[in-house]
């Protein structure tokens, strides 16, 4: 499924955030787990995801290094900072927020609030 | 260079120099290391290709080179054929990183299938970065691009997952400038903000470049045409200026008789006879003559030394003038005075029955003005009629400087006459005087008009005194009443007033500098800037200045910016209005009410608006087209509202004057005494004792050794007891101590 550009802005970095706080990773290998993602919702090309990378970066979110991985190849790794784990772990806080502001509309699915009523209460 | 062309000498003496040639002579060449090494035959030619298509230095050619060599060879070690690198490497293309790669980076790169190696050349080429950043990118995505290829991902698939390179390029490279410094952020903020800044400026300058010039005056009114309109309605017969024109013809066309060039001696010296003639009817050579006769300096007129009183010295040289006149009359000149005068007598006589006229009548479009201004002002008639297109403040008027020459045409016959015993030519001159002041006072809105009717004035009022003063007896008892009551009924003393310049002049100024957009409203134009410049030149002191300051002096680059920060046209009419208004103001003040040495309002609010360069470039207009007017001591600036509005007082004084002394000589003949008090001649010789127009309070009058003594308290304001206290002879329109003005001596004012 595409997602539109500017739903993908603010969930992009986040899904990044989210990736590295289960360790370093190198970009090929963020790209793959992304697609993986349901319905690919989360798949960006690489002209995409590079530029992010580089973002978070110069945001101080996330810092890179150059390391041979056993294939003798050398990778270059992303990781958080401890700002960028600050900033996901508000990030994260954000969404489920707003996660359950769309179960109470009905937008998102939830065994809870019947979608019909969209959770509004009178 | 061989080895052997270097000679040994050479060697000895610049050992580094040699080291460093023979180093060059030496090095290696990619041809030379691709030509010597083992690489098949098909290879080599794709191998210097590669090399030599950078645009780098021989150095990094052959490290290239080698690089590529060493590569070829591996591959081959490790079984791929000739053929297969030659397909591979037929159209690569180094780029500018390459060489800064390390070396298994710049392999792989070119190991990648073709159009994977393409997309990263294309991206990192693309973003423009600098080179280390380009080697992390490029490394970035080989690495990328392996992992792929690795993950079993075919290179069609990589290629089109990754997206557009250019988008790829945009968005790295916006990523990776702001990972840069600081320092550099800033520098780049502050070069964007410059380069904003100079293109925001282009395009202004752009925009007022063409409003600049697309802006035309539209002239609606000609004032000038509008004048002459109104004489032609007034029949010839009621005009002067047709007699006067007349008049200055005849003089001029008895060359002897108005000797200009003087005649000449066959010393090359004017002849004797001729010598004060000539100064008397040249008055720049009456200048340079009494210069010559008294020089006159600063410390000789009690001036702080380095500051000039030209007010006073002109009075001072106007009062040697009378002086030499006096000379002459009694000197072996005045022959050649009085014959001058005989000669003249068809013009004298032209003159005075011009004087008779009501109306002055001078047409300024007229062809009949060509004749007297040829003959008068050589060449000056083409400029004469170009004046009258131009401002209206420009408009020049010769027929006032050549009318001013009869002035002193005048006073040699009244002298003439007074000697001669012949009362009724005295008289009729006079009167001829008066006539003709009124004649230019009430002809134009012009202030030198006003200046020079003033003068024709006080000519009159002047000589009046004098002739009472040498020749008591001269006049009968009815020629002094028919005198006084004509001086009072003088349409000038009467309501002696020099109004401010017409409005009109700066209503002109305005049609013809700024464009008009129908609702009072406009921008200044390129015609209005190019008279505005020549305005500043020739208006004299205060435009130059402020010209030569730059505040008001643009190029034709500045031209469109300047207008477009100048006043506009609305907002200029209403600071003329105000100004005008303060002028006005000035004007209605008695002098006793008022320092006589403060700046006029005008000017000062003028100076207020203009003190800021911002205010000097909207308002630094005004000074070339507002008759703005200093109080008197600027030399440069003749006439002044302010200060003719002090001459018309000072005038008005003269007047006064004259008529107490005629009413004194009236009151001596009938009780062959002197009155104790100027009261004593009221109400049978004069209506009421005049007014001291400095102090507002009655004129100053003692009798003193037997002798009457009337006086001003001057512009000091101050009663010095009738002590004249300056240089002049007898203190007139000194700035200290009283003014003298009956008796008056010799060389009066």
């Amino acid at each position: 499924m595409r997602i539109e550009r500017e739903l993908m802005r603010g969930a992009g970095p986040v899904a990044v955030l989210k990736l590295l706080g289960g360790g370093p990773k190198y970009g090929y290998e963020m790209v793959a787990a992304l697609a993986a993602t349901p319905d690919g919702a989360l798949n960006m090309g690489q002209s995409t995801l590079y530029p992010m990378l580089y973002n978070l970066e110069a945001q101080g979110y996330i810092k890179a290094s150059w390391s041979e991985a056993d294939s003798k190849r050398r990778r270059k790794y992303y990781e958080l900072t401890a700002a960028g784990k600050t900033r996901l772990a508000e990030t994260e806080k954000q969404w489920r927020a707003l996660a359950q502001a769309f179960v109470g509309l009905g937008i998102l699915g939830s065994p809870d609030v019947p979608p019909s009523l969209g959770g509004v209460t009178p | 260079m061989s080895e052997t062309a270097v000679p040994s000498s050479l060697q000895r003496a610049f050992p580094t120099f040699y080291r460093i040639a023979r180093g060059w002579q030496l090095r290696p060449k990619p041809e030379s290391v691709i030509n010597e090494s083992r690489l098949p035959e098909t290879l080599k030619p794709i191998a210097l290709q590669f090399a030599s298509r950078t645009n780098w230095g021989m150095q990094s050619k052959t490290k290239l080179a080698r690089l590529v060599l060493e590569y070829f060879n591996r591959q081959m070690a490790g079984g791929v054929t000739a053929e297969e690198l030659s397909e591979q490497w037929s159209d690569a293309v180094p780029f500018p990183a390459v060489l800064k790669l390390n070396e298994p980076s710049l392999l792989t790169l070119y190991s990648l299938p073709k159009p994977i190696g393409e997309l990263i050349v294309s991206v990192v080429r693309k973003t423009g970065l600098w080179r280390r950043e380009q080697i992390d990118v490029t490394e970035e995505l080989i690495s990328h691009f392996e992992d792929g290829l690795a993950d079993g991902q075919a290179e069609s698939q990589l290629v089109s997952e990754f997206g557009d390179p250019s988008t790829a390029a945009r968005l790295i490279r916006r990523a990776k400038l702001r990972n840069r410094s600081f320092l550099w952020q800033t520098y780049r903020r502050a070069r964007q903000f410059v380069g904003l800044v100079i293109v925001m400026l282009i395009v202004c300058w752009c925009w007022l470049w063409v409003r600049f010039h697309a802006g035309k005056p539209n002239v609606t009114n000609d004032y000038i045409g509008e004048r002459d309109a109104v004489v032609r309605a007034i029949p010839e017969s009621d005009r002067a200026w047709p007699l006067y024109a007349q008049a200055i013809t005849k003089c001029i066309d008895s060359a002897s008789a108005y000797p200009f060039p003087a005649p000449l001696g066959a010393d090359g010296k004017v002849l004797p006879e001729w010598e004060g003639l000539v100064e008397l009817v040249d008055v720049q050579r009456v200048d340079g003559f009494v210069k010559q006769a008294w020089p006159i300096s600063d410390k000789d007129l009690g001036a702080p030394p380095g500051t000039k009183n030209v007010q006073r010295e002109y009075r001072m040289k106007m009062d040697a003038y009378s002086k030499a006149l006096d000379e002459l009359r009694q000197g072996t000149h005045w022959p050649a005075l009085v014959q001058f005068a005989k000669m003249n007598q068809e013009a004298i006589d032209l003159a005075l029955e011009g004087a008779t006229k009501h109306q002055f009548g001078f047409l300024f479009r007229d062809p009949a003005n060509e004749v007297w201004l040829k003959s008068l002002y050589q060449g000056a008639e083409s400029s004469f009629e170009e004046s009258t297109q131009s401002l209206l403040v420009n408009v020049l008027l010769p027929h006032v400087q050549a009318l001013y020459s009869f002035n002193r045409l005048f006073l040699i016959e009244c002298e003439r006459a007074v000697e001669s015993g012949d009362r009724k030519r005295a008289v009729k001159i006079l009167s001829a005087y008066l006539s003709i002041s009124e004649q230019l006072y009430h002809n134009d809105e012009f202030a030198v008009e006003k200046s020079v009717a003033l003068n024709f004035s006080k000519r009159c009022w002047f000589l009046v005194r004098k002739i009472l003063r040498e020749q008591p007896q001269f006049f009968t008892n009815d020629d002094l009443r028919d005198l006084a009551h004509r001086i009072a009924a003088h349409r000038i003393s009467t309501g002696l007033q020099i109004p401010v310049d017409s409005k009109k002049l700066y209503d002109d100024a305005l049609q013809r500098l700024y464009t008009d957009d129908g609702h009072g409203n406009g921008h200044l134009t390129p015609a209005g800037t190019q008279l505005l410049i020549e305005q500043a030149t020739i208006t004299g002191l205060p435009v130059s200045s402020i010209a030569a300051k730059g505040m008001w002096k643009p190029s034709a680059w500045t031209a469109p910016v300047v207008a477009g920060m100048t006043v506009s046209r609305a907002e200029l009419k209403q600071v003329f209005d105000h100004c005008v208004s303060l002028d006005e103001r000035d004007a209605s003040q008695p002098l006793w009410e008022t320092n006589l040495y403060r700046t006029p309002s005008s000017l000062e609010y003028l100076r207020q608006i203009t003190s800021t360069s911002s205010g000097r470039m909207k308002y630094g207009v005004l000074y070339s087209i507002y008759p703005f007017r200093d109080l008197g001591d600027s030399e440069n600036q003749p006439f002044k509202p302010s200060s003719l509005v002090l001459g018309a007082d000072s005038a008005k004084i003269l007047c006064d004057a004259t008529l107490v002394a005629i009413a004194l000589e009236l009151y001596h003949r009938r009780h062959e005494a002197w009155p104790r008090q100027l009261e004593q001649l009221t109400p049978d010789l004069l209506p009421t004792v005049p007014i001291d127009r400095f102090d507002g309070r009655p004129l100053k009058y003692k009798v003193v050794d037997g002798q009457p003594l009337v006086y001003s308290v001057g512009r000091n304001q101050v009663d010095d007891d009738g002590t004249v206290i300056d240089g002049t002879t007898d203190g007139y329109e000194s700035r200290s101590g009283d003014w003298r003005l009956w008796p008056v001596t010799m060389g009066g004012h």
